[in-house]
């Protein structure tokens, strides 16, 4: 039995030296730069029927397919409110349920699925929709929260913001890039 | 050998708590929550000009899988109307489908289908509802509320490295939606001609700022099909179930799991001229089924690259008839572990024991030696995903390594190569090695096939398990191929050729004296014994494509072939191997469309060859479904299916239980959300 053993504690061992990950942080991760963006748009972002809908108790951001995203919301959310309401964070992995909220977020993984008309339809619902990629924003996503160069820039797709009457401050602006057409093309 | 497991065992208890110790060293939540709350203060444009670090994603996107998988989403689920998960799963290429009577359904994939198909492992929640007596699935018990159904993932071919044994021909998970995406309450009930009544009822609440729950509870009650001549077919059956879920996430890290069901109903089947001479002789034979299980699940997420997973359940089920009484306790321990080394390897391994204890006691028929028996399963495994051009090609080996207490060790490696010239296109292939291991059955059983007198002895067929019975064994060679490009479309094809060998057959041994066993004078036994001998090669193409025709339209098609070459001569016995036993073409359609005035019209159609073997025709079914939502949290729907003909019969009788035809039906539903 002992040379089992001693088999067993070199693995033990092994295991133990492989799993060390690299524990120094070179910055941050893109996921919490986009959760901490996607916490702070609601500040420049105005919604025309948040009136019409007062009845409305709660503000519900949606994040499709991407966990640690809502994760992070979940926790930069906690104890606070937008626009005066409480606020509900939803990770849900289908299209067909980003219907009800103000704010939905499209994991990249998700963007080949989602449809031209899918994206207008929530458009139409005045839903803020927040992808990756500029791919997303050609489609009829409204925010992409695009790397470049290890960082992430706010884009915006304004005719598309104009369809969801979804109007951004002139702070944003002066921050966010436009997104034209020909950029789509990669 | 035992003690080499339980030292495995151990070790992984050791490097757990040493994992879950090191884990505040690596990354800690307070390090990341303070992160957060730095970038919390952080304004807009401070936010624009912070440098990030590049991280790849463990997530795998469907599109990207390395395997034949088709997932039935909750879409599916509202939209097909069906009211089973058995009847959900004829949308997916690749699986046969057959309904035997109005409780039993024959289901397996690429061949082999049987009442007890053996090839097909089926997890609801991490939770294997395979059954060790026959090897096979009870569909009977398996049921959630469909509507807490998130989505079915179904992999077409082995999926043993991972799976474990049993993970033959294919793997169904069935994953239930997380407490926080089902809260409210939801209420639903219809009824038909068929699905005489049925009820549903759920709700869902938050546990403190951390927490979510829901509880549920369905019923319904089915009726029985017709025999070819229009007579009761028996069959019916009902059936209660509650269960609940709860999902806490006390951190960002750390998620916990708790849920549950109960249930009880029963069955009836018609039996004609059983072999018993002993019990009251009955053609209408109740069956009673009771059950309940609990799981738990702890997930910690380490790192983007790494996490943990513990998970535990206990199940028990009793199913109780005058000719079989079964009861059966599972417990299983479960752990996993993913992480990143090098880089370039994204490696997965984990462990698993499984107590199974059953009591299965004599009757007219079944006669199990021994009556109760208790068994372990140990197994581990591993698999490292290697990337050898990032983003573009993958190599994947894996293996896993069991013991369990009938064919003792069992390896099942596996080697799957991806190649992905673009982000919208996947080719794939494999090769895999996976067993399907003795049944309890197979080992200690005697059942009496027929009893008859000549003079003054009594004979008794028997059909009986063997000590010496080994596992079956499968190499699969696979090749697969599939485009997700940008918009409204999507095809997926997958081709196979298995290789088994040692698959069952029966046969029959020298007549013995069955005094002792039967405790009666001059009793002779002429037994037929369960042996491996069969050499099969099994080939086929499955081909899926989804099209997004307008907005309002989404369509899909399904096909797929199969061939069995048998290179063995079959017994009488075993008709599942023959290639008459399969169809070899069957094709589906599915269309959804949003019409004017909240309207839905959903269409399915399944073309099913015959399967000339059992004498059953081929056959087409048409389904509709016109769904209508007058206020947003109020849907009503009304269901037709197997419109093209009155009634036809998929699957032959099997043994004594008088074959049945499905009849055409119609189902009305509400549904209420609050």
């Amino acid at each position: 039995m002992k040379p089992v053993f001693l088999c067993g504690w070199v693995v033990l061992i092994v295991f133990l030296f492989a799993n060390s990950y690299p524990s120094v942080q070179a910055g941050f991760k893109p996921d919490q730069v986009k959760a901490a963006y996607i916490y702070n748009l609601p500040n420049f972002v105005s919604w025309p029927d948040f009136q019409e809908t007062a009845g409305e108790d709660i503000f519900i951001i949606k994040v499709l397919g991407n966990r640690s995203i809502a994760r992070y919301l979940e926790v930069l959310t906690q104890g606070e409110k937008i626009k005066g309401l409480p606020i509900s964070i939803v990770y849900i992995d289908s299209i067909y349920q980003a219907r009800n909220c103000k704010i939905l977020f499209v994991d990249n993984s998700y963007e080949d699925a989602v449809t031209d008309g899918q994206l207008a339809d929530l458009a139409n619902n005045g839903i803020l929709t927040v992808g990756e990629s500029l791919d997303f924003l050609k489609k009829g996503g409204i925010v992409g929260l695009v790397p470049v160069d290890k960082r992430i820039v706010v884009v915006v797709n304004l005719s598309m913001a104009q369809r969801a009457r979804i109007s951004f401050s002139s702070k944003l602006m002066k921050v966010a890039k436009v997104f034209q057409h020909e950029q789509g093309e990669e | 050998m035992k003690k080499s497991f339980l030292f495995i065992l151990v070790t992984l208890a050791c490097w757990m708590i040493l994992a879950i110790f090191r884990v505040p060293f690596v990354e800690s939540e307070t390090i990341q929550d303070k992160g957060l709350l730095y970038l919390k203060n952080l304004s807009i444009s401070e936010l624009a000009s912070l440098e990030v670090t590049s991280v790849s994603k463990t997530q795998e996107r469907m599109a990207d899988a390395d395997a034949a998988i088709y997932v039935i989403t909750s879409e599916d689920i509202r939209r097909s109307g069906l009211t089973s998960i058995p009847e959900l799963l004829r949308m997916v290429p690749g699986l046969q489908v057959a309904h035997i009577d109005s409780n039993k359904w024959a289901i397996s994939s690429r061949g082999f289908n049987g009442w007890y198909a053996d090839k097909l492992l089926v997890l609801i929640d991490g939770r294997s509802v395979y059954t060790p007596l026959f090897s096979g699935v009870n569909w009977d018990i398996q049921d959630t509320l469909l509507d807490d159904i998130e989505r079915i993932e179904v992999i077409r071919g082995p999926g043993a490295t991972l799976w474990g044994a049993n993970a033959v021909n294919g793997v169904i998970n069935i994953i239930t939606k997380r407490a926080q995406e089902t809260q409210g309450g939801l209420l639903k009930a219809g009824g038909g001609n068929l699905e005489q009544g049925f009820g549903g009822l759920r709700y869902g609440g938050k546990i403190g700022t951390v927490g979510w729950y829901r509880v549920y509870a369905k019923y319904f009650n089915r009726d029985a099909f017709k025999t070819k001549d229009g007579h009761d077919a028996k069959g019916e059956w009902d059936m209660g179930r509650a269960g609940f879920r709860a999902d806490l996430e006390p951190s960002v890290h750390d998620s916990f799991t708790l849920q549950g069901d109960i249930y009880s109903g029963n069955t009836h089947d018609y039996f004609k001229d059983l072999p018993s001479q002993k019990s009251p002789f009955n053609d209408d034979v109740k069956t009673d089924l009771d059950g309940g299980n609990i799981l738990g699940r702890w997930h910690r997420h380490l790192s983007d690259t790494s996490a943990l997973t513990f998970q535990v359940y206990y199940d028990r089920t009793e199913r109780r008839s005058i000719y079989i009484k079964e009861t059966r306790d599972n417990f299983d321990l479960d752990f996993q572990h993913s992480f990143h080394v090098f880089k370039r390897h994204n490696i997965i391994w984990g462990l698993e024991y499984r107590l199974t204890h059953d009591n299965i006691p004599t009757s007219s028929v079944f006669i199990f030696d021994p009556k109760s028996r208790t068994d372990h399963l140990y197994s581990g495994f591993v698999q490292d995903q290697i990337s050898i051009i990032k983003g573009r090609l993958d190599l994947t080996l894996g293996t896993k390594l069991e013991h369990n207490d009938y064919s003792g060790f069992e390896i099942q490696p596996s080697v799957r190569l991806r190649f992905k010239p673009d982000k919208y296109q996947t080719f794939w292939a494999a090769v895999s090695r996976a067993v399907r291991t003795p049944s309890r059955a197979e080992h200690d059983m005697n059942f009496v096939l027929r009893r008859f007198e000549i003079g003054p002895s009594k004979n008794i067929l028997l059909l009986r398990g063997n000590r010496d019975f080994d596992s079956e064994k499968l190499i699969a060679y696979e090749l697969g191929y599939r485009i997700v490009p940008q918009k409204r479309f999507s095809f997926d094809i997958a081709t196979f050729y298995n290789v088994y060998h040692d698959l069952r057959t029966t046969a029959p041994g020298p007549p013995e004296s069955g005094d002792e066993l039967f405790h009666e004078q001059n009793v002779k036994v002429i037994p037929v014994n369960i042996i491996n001998r069969y050499h099969e090669d099994v080939y086929g193409i499955e081909v899926t494509g989804t099209v997004q025709v307008t907005p309002w339209w989404k369509a899909s098609a399904s096909y797929s072939w199969l061939k069995l070459n048998l290179h063995t001569k079959r017994t009488v016995m075993n008709l599942e191997v023959s290639e008459g036993s399969v169809p070899r073409n069957q094709f589906s359609l599915k269309s959804y469309m949003d019409l004017p005035h909240n309207l839905q019209l959903d269409t399915l159609l399944f073309y099913v060859d015959g399967m000339p073997d059992m004498h059953i025709p081929g056959y087409t079914r048409l389904d509709l479904r016109l769904g209508w939502n007058p206020m947003k949290n109020l849907s009503i729907s009304l269901k037709l299916e197997n419109l093209l003909d009155n009634q036809h019969q998929e699957y032959r009788s099997i043994g004594n239980l008088a074959a049945s035809e499905v009849p055409r039906s119609f189902y009305g539903k509400i549904t209420w959300h609050f």
